[in-house]
Formats: C-alpha cells, structure tokens, sequence
C-alpha cells in the first residue's frame, strides 16, 4: 500500500499538465529482444524453465530458486549497429556503436534445514538489466514526388480551422514554425478570405528528402526477486520491477528543391526537433518451474503490465528558404516559448506479456565435470495492442476521449504476437561451448508492414575456482518500417529498414 | 583497450581470492546447486546431511521408546498416539507425492479419519483451489507462507492538470493504412511531373504558373494545399478560430513569449 503512495507521490510531482503520447511511443518499451547475462544471451535469450541464471529474475523468477549458492556478476557489453534503409528506391547504410550492459547484480541463495520447512531452499536477487538500448542513428533519404513533410502542418491548421491568429501562435514546435517561416501560406478564397493553407514546397517536380535521428537512451530494470524450492522439484517465485526509460532523439529533416530554379519559390527546410523522454514505474513478474521428473523442466512466467510515469520535453525549430517569396527565415520554439522547452505528462501501462517454456538438462549432478549439456526452448506471447495511455481523473471529457482515441488508434495499429527462442549448451570439465537463436514477430496489425527479428547467437563460457567468465556474440536481423512523416489524406510514405545489430557482450561473476 | 583488458584480469584476480570455491570447482546452479560452502571445505550438503541423521536419530530413539511404553501398557499409553496427528493429509507439503505415487495420501480415506476435513477450510488447499494451478494437480502445494502468494498490487496515479484543445490529426494519420511508396515515375532530375496533377490528390494540390526569370522558362509545378471543408461550396466562408490548436503533438504548444506577427513578404 505504502508503495502505491510513494509512486502516486513521485509520478505527480511538479505536473502541471497532463497530454497525450503517439501510438509508437507505446513500441518502444515494448517490442525489444531478450538481454541478459553472456549465457543467456548465447543461447538466444532463452530463460523460462532454466534457472540457475540471475537473469531469471528478469523473465521467470522462478528460475532463483535453482541457487544454493551465492554469486556477484556484472555484464558490460558493446552494440554494433549497423542500419541499411530504403527509402522510395534509394539505399542508405549507416553504423552506430555503443556501449550496453547485461545484467548486473547478485544472488543469495540459502539451503533451508530439513524439517523446518516445505521449502528445500530460497533465494533472493538484487539485479538491474538494460531490456532495450535505443542507441543507434537512423539515416535515410529519397526522392519523393508524392507528398512532403510540410503537408502534416496543412492537415493539422485545416482540421482544427485554425485562422492565422492560431497558426502563428498556438503551434508552436510545429505548424506555427512552418508558418512563420513561409514554408506554408495561406490560400485565398472568395472575396479575398482565408480558405486554407498551402505549402510552397513544389511536389510535382519532386524533392530530395533526408531523414537524419540520433537517438540515445536505454530501458533499464530494476528486479528485486524472490523464489523458493520445494523439495527440488516445484520452484515458485516473483519480482518487483523497477523500469527506468530514457530516451532522446535528436532530428533532423530537410527537404530540397530537386530543380536548380530560382523561380518556383522553394530551395529548402530543415526541422530539427530534440526530444527528450524519461519515465519512472513498476510492475511484477511472476513464474513457476516444475521438474515432471528428472532432466526436464517445464516453466511458466506472466510479466504484469508496468505503469510508466513520463515526462518528454521537446525544442523544435525550423528554417526554410523560399527564394524571392519571402527568403529565408528560421523559427525556434525558444523563440516563442521564452527559451522554455515544451512539456507533456503522462502515464503508461505497458503490455503484459506470457512465456511457456521447457529444458532438457543432462546430468543434475554435483560433479560439475560430469555436467554434460542443456537444450531448452521458450514461446513467448506479448499483446502489443494493450499498451494503454492514460490521462488524469476528473480531466476534462475532451481530454478523456483523446485518451481514448490514442487508445484505440493502438488497438487498431498493433496486434499481438509470439516469440521464439531456442538455445543449448554443451558443457566440459571447465569450459561450456552454447548456440542460440530466437524470431520476434511483428507487432504491426498490417501485412503492409513487414517486421521482425530474426537472432543467432554462439558463445564461450569458463567455471573454475570460483569465478565464470562467459563470453557471447549475439546478431539481430532487423526488418522494420520507419515513418518520417504521416499523412490523413495522403498513403503514407516510409522506409523499409533491413539492419543488423551485432552484441559482444562478456559477464564476469564470482562466487562468495 | 588495453586499460579494459589490465581492468578484467585485475578483476577475476580479485575476485578469484576472494571466493570461497578458489581450491575447487564452480557450482553451476543451472545444473545443480551444491549449497554454499562453509570453511572452503565442506559443503551445505553436507551438513545437512549430519543434522538429517541427527534428527533420524532423535525421531528413533523417541520411538523406540514410545514402543516399549506401548508393549508394557497397550491401553495406558494408546490415549498419545498422534499417528494421526503426524500423518495428517491436510499438511501434506510435499507437492511431488501425487496421488498415485503416495500410498498415505487419499483425500477420501482421510475424510473417513476426519470429518471435520473440508478443502475449503483447508490451509493449504483453501484459497487456492481456484487457482489455475488447480487443474494439475499440485494446488496443495501453495500454502499462504509461499512467495508465489505476495503479489504486488497498484492502482493508477492521477495526475491533475489543465486540458486544452487537443489537435487529433497526429493520430488519425496513424490510423491511415493506405501506402505509397513509389514516385509517380522516374523522375528526371530537375523536370516537372505535370501526370500526377489529374490523379487522386487533385484537390489537395495547388497549380502554380511561373513566369520566365533569370533564363529560366516558365512553366507550372504543384504545390500541397488543403482547404477548409466548405471554402468550395461558393457560399460564406466558414467560420476559423483563433483558440485552435494549444496542444499540437501533446505538447502544450502555445507561446509564452510574445512572437508577434511573421512579417511581410520580401
């Protein structure tokens, strides 16, 4: 109960208003492959029925229970990413790489004595795991005859009827900016009146766009879990989780005259947009493992959904040169908001996702040069349409159907799907060889849309006198759509993202 | 590089003296967890293992004894029998002994011992039978001391705030499924795409003529328009606001400086 307040206490400080969330925004802490320690990531991310793996404590809880022991480890890791993008017909390659961690953290794990328990043993874990890193750069341009960015401005003044009163003042990180600088005009109707908005920029002769985002950040948890042993057959247990998000992009998108006429009164815009993101929540995971009988182990895990309070702050500005229309004219949000950056609010619940798993373990002995090998398998199910944004109590009802808008345009957009991981081990006297490979399916609710990922990892590991040392390379097939921009009216236009992630990544543990 | 290589072996250098298990092997928990070593030497096990006999020795000797008390007095000493007491399916904890595995465990043989016997009341049982751990047989497992039963439960916080005219447009576009990711044709660099005029945006398009400058021909090219719903019909200009907008993207988007106009033209 206490921890009810303190989050209601720590989400509501310093708000002032509370505003609505795009629907991709929901993706972001949702749709991520598996991270963990080096041996869990070598055997493609596959955790539910194992055990005996800290990172248990972020998939099934459960799997602590596996431990008698105690054990300290810490995962650093590097990420190559490497992007391949194409954009109405034209290539784009781009690298990005970063440094990213595992998990790190320790497990205490205590033999309870016989007869004084049902519980042949517990544990308990302290450890915090990066589930996504949103480092990387995604570059991508093309030729686009069909539509431009500037038209959302269009749409946005026209929908709202927006006079020129509003559009110089009431959109101020996007449409107002555009205004101002001339990018978009005002069309005349009868008697000389306001009966629209146009943009300068010449689609029929087509114009060079490049879409440019830096982006920064991670999605890190914090897991405290709890697991017990019964009599070495049935392991239960559970997690409180922490999620911490960070998240920025740093924008940048122009579009350029294709003709070298001075006269058509456009030669280019650029929008630079930072956006900054961080969110605070928690949620829970729970799970079981149950061993039928010797050498099989099935497992179940359900994570709850975790409510995320956000914060995200953005500065836009944008400059256009319209040639002998107006010249060129730059715009800042600072400029209009008192060198204040904008501000939104928000809260959301992540979608709660369920893993069915199983392991074949050769050899549960004590004798560790007698272990000989491990195959285990993991189906996971996430329903990404049940992200869910959430507004404030007693809001007004306009802002209550926006909620529920942004609602429904995730329901509508995305649609659950399964995971798959599979992973083995084949172990010597000290040193352990392991492959793995994993497939996380589409969260889009459109065939259009092709996404997915597809992982192949291998791996070393070594256990002696105490201390493991495991060494892992992990590579994420990436296929997925980006958006520059969205239009109501107009088919949307976007990018077809064929990239790879390569993770080196290394978990040093000891026992105490 | 070389730093982080000097940085991981003076780790493992340090952490291999300060574990327990430096003179022997690395438990691998995944496989099988020994317990935790105490003196480097002896394992958890194995003093469970002694205090098992121990106790096996106490629990004898305090039979034997009630076995000889019970061949000198049968009657005397039958009013202490706790075979029941000790032989209690209602705390049966161990959750593998199905039931036919478990010749001591019969639910409907311990009502005949125990008609106070009811699942519902049950402390293992009660509470959990509608768990979906039921169906598989092993729901007596779950007692109320078990970890699986401390459930972290939440409510959404609220937040109190201002509203405003929120602009949807962002959303709808989310929701349009029709694509395009192909220009009209092979646009050449630098010539105008006068097809794309009579397709399917012709009113969402503006057609500009251009007169000849600076050695440049005239010609005409298209701009994106969009017009308010209505502006066609002839009739009165349908009424525009100046409170529009203020929240553009979810953002609170109107000004706190004063921007003034964007003045003229050049």
């Amino acid at each position: 109960m206490k921890l009810k307040y303190i989050l209601t206490l720590f989400l509501s400080a310093g708000t002032s208003m509370l505003l609505a969330q795009n629907p991709e925004d929901a993706l972001r802490s949702a749709w991520f492959t598996q991270n963990g320690t080096a041996r869990v990531m070598a055997i493609g991310g596959a955790m539910g029925s194992l055990g005996g793996d800290i990172t248990a404590n972020h998939v099934n809880p459960a799997g602590l229970a596996l431990y008698k022991t105690r054990e300290f480890i810490i995962t650093p890791g590097l990420a190559l990413n490497h992007n391949r993008f194409n954009f109405r017909g034209t290539d784009t390659a781009g690298n990005k790489n970063a440094f990213q961690y595992g998990t790190i953290g320790a497990v205490w794990g205590n033999s309870q004595k016989p007869g004084y328990s049902k519980y042949t043993s517990s544990a308990f874990a302290i450890s915090v795991n990066q589930l996504a890193s949103y480092q990387n750069r995604e570059s991508f341009r093309g030729v686009n005859n069909m539509s431009s960015f500037s038209e959302q401005y269009l749409e946005e003044l026209v929908r709202d009827r927006a006079d020129t009163n509003a559009a110089l003042s009431n959109y101020i990180f996007g449409s107002s900016l555009a205004f101002r600088t001339f990018l978009i005009d005002t069309t005349s109707g009868p008697g000389n009146i306001v009966s629209g908005y146009q943009s300068l920029v010449p689609i029929s002769t087509g114009v060079n766009q490049l879409y440019d985002a830096i982006t920064r950040g991670g999605y890190h948890e914090i897991a405290f879990g709890t697991a017990g042993n019964v009599q070495d057959k049935l392991y239960v247990g559970f997690s409180v989780n922490l999620p911490i998000i960070h998240y920025s992009r740093e924008l940048f998108y122009k579009e350029t005259d294709r003709t070298s006429n001075p006269n058509n009164s456009f030669s280019f815009f650029e929008y630079k947009e930072n956006f900054t993101s961080n969110g605070f929540g928690i949620g829970g995971k729970l799970g079981l493992i149950y061993k039928p009988v010797e050498m099989w182990r099935i497992g179940f895990a359900f994570h709850t959904p975790q409510l995320i309070g956000f914060k995200d702050r953005i500065r836009s500005s944008l400059t256009a040169d319209t040639e002998s229309y107006a010249g060129t004219r730059t715009e800042t949000s600072d400029n209009l908001n008192s060198g204040n950056a904008g501000t939104r609010e928000y809260n959301l619940t992540t979608p709660w996702r369920a893993i069915f798993s199983v392991s074949h373990v050769f050899r549960e002995i004590n004798d560790t040069r007698q272990q000989r090998a491990f195959i285990t398998a993991d189906l996971e199910y996430v329903n990404y349409r049940a992200a869910r944004f959430h507004g404030a109590d007693g809001e007004s009802e306009q802002l209550t159907n926006y909620y529920q808008f942004v609602n429904e345009t995730i329901k509508d957009v995305y649609k659950g799907n399964i995971n798959a991981r599979l992973g083995a081990e084949l172990k010597f006297n000290t040193f352990m060889f392991r492959l793995g490979g994993a497939y996380y399916g589409s969260p889009y609710n459109n065939e259009n849309l092709q996404a997915n990922r597809w992982l192949a990892s291998g791996g070393l590991g070594y256990r002696n006198k105490g201390v493991f040392v495991d060494l892992t390379y992990s590579h994420t097939f990436n296929q997925d759509v980006r958006f520059p921009y969205l239009l109501s009216d107009k088919p949307n236009t976007f990018a077809e993202q064929r990239g790879s992630i390569g993770r080196v990544v290394m978990t040093l543990g000891f026992k105490f | 590089m070389k730093q982080l290589k000097l940085l991981v072996i003076g780790l493992v250098v340090l952490l291999s003296s300060c574990t327990a298990y430096r003179a022997g092997q690395t438990p691998d928990d995944v496989y099988y967890s020994p317990g935790v070593t105490r003196g480097g030497e002896e394992t958890v096990r194995k003093q469970r293992g002694r205090e098992e006999q121990e106790y096996q020795e106490y629990i004898s000797s305090q039979d034997d004894a009630y076995l000889r008390r019970k061949v000198t007095n049968r009657n005397r000493w039958s009013t202490i029998d706790d075979f029941s007491y000790w032989n209690d399916c209602r705390y049966n904890f161990f959750p593998t002994t199905f039931n036919n595995f478990n010749p001591y465990f019969n639910c409907f043989s311990c009502n005949t011992f125990n008609p106070y016997f009811n699942w519902g009341h049950s402390f293992m049982g009660g509470g959990m039978n509608g768990s979906i751990f039921g169906g598989f047989g092993f729901g007596n497992t779950f007692g109320w001391n078990n970890p699986f039963y401390t459930l972290v439960h939440y409510g959404t916080p609220n937040f109190k705030g201002g509203g405003g005219t929120v602009s949807i447009n962002n959303l709808s576009a989310a929701r349009n499924k029709s694509y395009n990711n192909s220009n009209y044709y092979n646009l050449p660099k630098g010539t105008s795409n006068p097809s794309s005029r009579g397709q399917s945006f012709g009113n969402l398009i503006k057609t500009v003529f251009t007169p000849a400058a600076n050695g440049y021909e005239g010609g005409s090219y298209d701009r994106a328009s969009r017009s308010f719903s209505g502006s066609s019909s002839g009739g009165s200009m349908p009424a525009t606001s100046s409170s529009a907008g203020g929240n553009s993207g979810g953002f609170g988007s109107v000004g706190s400086s004063a921007g003034g106009g964007r003045g003229g033209r050049n």
